[in-house]
């Protein structure tokens, strides 16, 4: 059967390869066909809309990030807060609690790719200043990136990827957050030359299936899809820090330069990262983000 | 009453022009003269534009401002074009009250959700999504008094 | 069903509804919600309330009832009248100099105001009836009026640029600033036709004694250029801000009404009417204008959902037509549907249509919205339909629609002539955004 999922990002994304493009490919060969995804993109529902289309079923898969649908459900956007190699999160059984929360948007959670530490930054036209922060900059990101931008005295600006190149190319943000990967796809590089350093936080980019269409499959389909997904989980988490690297190395070539924050900067960008995910999380929907703040407390996952 | 109501609407529009004019300079300047830029400009200039629009509807409607395209009409006897505008406002009042029930339930289901914008100064999302379904609920009224009272199918007003 | 036949029939329904006097947005809602059902089903209902708030509150088109707001703004704030005689006096004594004051005018407000039909209606009222006492020809003086105007949208700042960047998701600023040069190649062009009509059958503009006994036409030169420049400095402030990255197009704009608020103050036209009618017609022209482009944006999201899109691409792909062969079909079939269509439900249809294209054929994407802008802008005065026109004619009920028709079509043709040589020389269009880049 055709499957249609919706994707947060375009076809140029760094983390198709990884990610999006084996989930498709190998499904399929698991499934023997039985599920055939089609891809579409930004083009057919924008980003922050995705959420809704996927429950109501005109889409059966949802890969997106939980910044895009924080105004419903800031759950999976303070999962970014959670640290933890794969292994202890996966034994925390976080997912199903994760999982649990999202049913009651008819969305089955099916597969939760995470990184090391480290997984975003910031491109910047400028290297920071004296201070060694961004003070009175215009950093374009997500929600995600409000704690890491205001510790570093600059303003979030919202806006889609697609305005990222032409916003930095005249000036009109002075730096773009983003995931450590894509500044290549992109050619960002052409107009932000500097790499701000270190990186932070964990990437958490999940992967949805609408709850009929996941209850409609059949327990070896069903098994098929999180067998596929546990395969890529895995090879994603052991492979990020090598692809990061790859990137890193790549856009120095092309003359992009490191750019340090400041001692102070750094002792605090963990804590900034993290509670501001957590603030977001406990205004817009407090029970929620109590019931798995509390459980990743008792885990050990996060503080 | 309903034409009253579609004025406070279309002051309100007017008054979300002036906001919009008002933040951005003020955005400009802060920027620029103070380094300090706001956080919640862009945000604020994309909900106005929503209740702009939306609010401005009913009267677009009630003055019959909205464009239509006139070619065939006016190769017609006057009182067959005229006609033939009611069966196509009848139609549009039907079709605007259709859009007005999917938008009104989008609406009703971010309130009952506590959906929020993901702007960078997010609010309650159905603070800005009423205006939709009330500007083409209210349209769609207008449409149908057309029907009743129109006398000729000319736009009163050029754009 | 094919591909094919389901973008026939939304267009065959699109059609039919418009031309039945179907008010536009309300043709696309129809389609829109019959297309959902069909395509969808009601679950996709959510999808298209989402779509109508997700193009209604797109930032970048607030720079629409801005724009208009600007030109508003000037237009009632007596700026027009020291342009008017300073223009006046710096046209030299040349035969048909009327016809000259008219273009070197109209380009003046192109520069300060976002659409043509306010630039048509203003020449329409204080210009025409000056050019029909000094006896200066009827259809000469009318087409000269609707060319001028045309140039309005594609010189910036204009709403026309906003809109078809914003669908076709390429730079604002950068789509605004393509439209320089050509509007000032264009605006060269009348000129030389004009002197050049005038030249081979002097009949067309009288003898220039009733003219200079204006007394605008005396005074000093030098005067006369330095009452231009406060008006200028609105066009600079823009222009500039966008230029340098100072502002975005909608920022840049704002600081444009405010610009044009301070100039009315100085120039004493500022009172409570006149914001009054200002404000209004912005909320009104814009209100009209996005309300078309919020209900018609699920069109192009179930062109895609369908796939139609894709195939459509597809096709074209294997239709294997030169370069200049597709551009030319490309900006033939808007040209043709502008001469009885408004302008931006055909962009609203069009503009997604030829995404995939012009990626295939690896168009400059400035270069060729840029040629679509100025298709559109023309779309304004072909006949029969355009908002130009209607504008004119408006202010000037007087004048026979056949006269305006015909006055308008040697103008039609400069400017594709005018686009043909874009078209060869792209960088008549792309020079001035390319200064941008960095
Ligand atoms: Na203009
Ligand atoms: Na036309």
């Amino acid at each position: 059967k055709e499957y249609r999922l919706l994707s947060s990002w375009d076809g140029n994304y760094a983390y198709n390869p990884y990610i999006l493009d084996p989930f498709v490919e190998q499904l399929k060969e698991a499934t023997d066909g039985r599920i055939s995804i089609s891809v579409s993109g930004p083009e057919t529902v924008p980003p922050f809309e995705q959420l809704e289309p996927v429950g109501s079923g005109v889409f059966q898969f949802l890969f997106t990030h939980g910044a895009y649908h924080a105004g419903t459900t800031p759950i999976m956007l303070a999962a970014d807060a959670l640290h933890g190699d794969l292994d202890a999160v996966r034994e925390s059984g976080i997912f199903d609690e994760l999982d649990k929360i999202y049913q009651k948007y008819n969305l089955k959670l099916v597969m939760l790719p995470i990184t090391p530490e480290g997984a975003y930054h910031i491109l910047l036209r400028e290297p920071v200043n004296d201070n060694g922060d961004l003070e009175g900059r215009k950093i374009r990101g997500s929600l995600s990136y409000k704690g890491v931008v205001e510790m570093l005295g600059a303003v979030l600006v919202v806006m889609p990827p697609s305005e990222i190149y032409t916003g930095l190319e005249k000036g009109v943000i002075d730096g773009a957050a983003w995931p450590i990967i894509g500044a290549l796809d992109y050619k960002w590089y052409e107009v932000a030359p500097y790499l701000l350093r270190p990186g932070f936080g964990v990437n958490y980019e999940p992967i949805f299936m609408n709850l009929d269409a996941w209850n409609a499959l059949s327990e070896e389909d069903q098994k098929a899809v999180m067998d596929v997904s546990a395969k890529i989980e895995d090879s994603w988490y052991k492979d990020a820090p090598e692809v990061w690297k790859k990137e890193e190395d790549e856009l120095k070539a092309r003359g992009m330069k490191v750019t340090e924050m400041g001692d102070k900067q750094k002792a605090e960008l963990g804590n900034a990262w993290a509670a501001a995910l957590w603030t977001m999380a406990e205004e817009k929907d407090p029970e929620a983000a109590k019931q798995i703040r509390d459980f990743a407390r008792s885990k050990g996952l996060t503080d | 009453m309903h034409d009253g109501i579609t004025l406070v609407g279309y002051l309100g529009a007017v008054i979300c022009l002036i906001v919009i004019v008002f933040s951005y300079s003020y955005e400009v300047g802060a920027r620029y003269l103070f380094s300090a830029p706001t956080t919640w400009a862009s945000s604020l200039v994309s909900y106005m534009l929503v209740l702009m629009v939306f609010l401005a509807m009913p009267e677009l409607t009630r003055a019959r401002s909205h464009i239509f395209i006139t070619i065939v009409l006016d190769s017609m006897p006057e009182r067959r074009a005229l006609w033939f505008q009611r069966v196509s406002f009848l139609v549009a009042a039907f079709a605007c009250l259709l859009a007005a029930w999917f938008c009104f339930d989008a609406t009703a289901q971010q309130y009952v959700r506590g959906i929020s914008t993901v702007n960078e100064w997010g609010v309650p999302k159905w603070l800005l999504t009423w205006a939709i379904p009330y500007g083409l609920a209210s349209t769609s009224i207008y449409f149908l008094r057309h029907v009743a009272t129109m006398t000729s199918y000319q736009p009163s007003e050029a754009i | 069903m094919d591909w094919w036949m389901t973008l026939l029939l939304g267009m065959a329904v699109l059609l039919t509804l418009l031309f039945v006097g179907m008010p536009i947005f309300v043709a696309f809602l129809i389609l829109n919600v019959a297309g959902v059902f069909w395509l969808i089903g009601p679950s996709g209902f959510g999808m298209f309330a989402n779509s109508i708030y997700t193009t209604a509150s797109t930032g970048s088109l607030a720079a629409v009832p801005l724009f208009i707001l600007m030109g508003e703004v000037l237009f009632r704030s007596g700026a027009m009248e020291v342009l008017l005689t300073s223009l006046d006096r710096l046209v030299g004594n040349i035969r048909g100099r009327q016809y000259v004051l008219c273009i070197l005018l109209s380009a003046i407000c192109g520069a300060l105001a976002g659409a043509a039909m306010a630039v048509a209606g203003l020449l329409g009222r204080s210009l025409y009836p000056t050019m029909q006492q000094r006896g200066y020809d009827e259809r000469l003086s009318a087409g000269t009026i609707l060319g001028g105007a045309s140039l309005d949208p594609i010189i910036p700042p204009s709403v026309l640029a906003i809109i078809i960047a914003s669908l076709a998701k390429v730079s604002t600023g950068k789509l605004l600033m393509a439209g320089l040069v050509p509007g000032l190649v264009l605006m060269v062009m009348f000129l030389i036709y004009v002197l050049v009509r005038v030249k081979l059958k002097p009949s067309l503009a009288p003898d220039l004694s009733e003219d200079l006994r204006n007394p605008d036409t005396k005074g000093s030169a030098l005067v006369a250029f330095l009452k231009m420049l406060p008006v200028s400095l609105i066009f600079l402030t823009v222009v500039g801000f966008i230029m340098m990255g100072v502002a975005t197009p909608t920022e840049a704009a704002a600081t444009g009404v405010i610009g044009s608020l301070i100039l009315a103050a100085a120039y004493g036209g500022l009172n409570l009417e006149m914001l009054r009618l200002s404000l209004f017609s912005g909320v009104r022209v814009a209100g009209i204008m996005l309300a078309i482009m919020a209900c018609a944006t699920m069109f192009s999201q179930l062109l895609i959902f369908s796939g139609a899109l894709g195939q459509l691409g597809d096709f074209v792909l294997h239709l294997d037509l030169s370069f200049y062969l597709m551009l030319l079909v490309l900006l033939g079939l808007p040209f043709l549907l502008f001469m009885f269509l408004d302008q931006v439900s055909v962009l609203m249809v069009l503009v997604p249509l030829y995404q995939p294209i012009i990626q295939h054929y690896e168009y400059d994407p400035i270069w060729f919205w840029a040629l679509v802008l100025i298709v559109a802008t023309v779309g304004g005065i072909t006949p029969p339909f355009g908002y130009t026109l209607y504008a004119f004619k408006s202010a000037v009920p007087t004048v026979e629609t056949k006269l305006l028709f015909s006055a308008a079509w040697p103008f039609v043709w400069i400017i594709v002539a005018g686009m043909a040589l874009m078209a060869v020389f792209p960088e008549l269009i792309t020079f001035v955004p390319n200064m941008m880049r960095g």
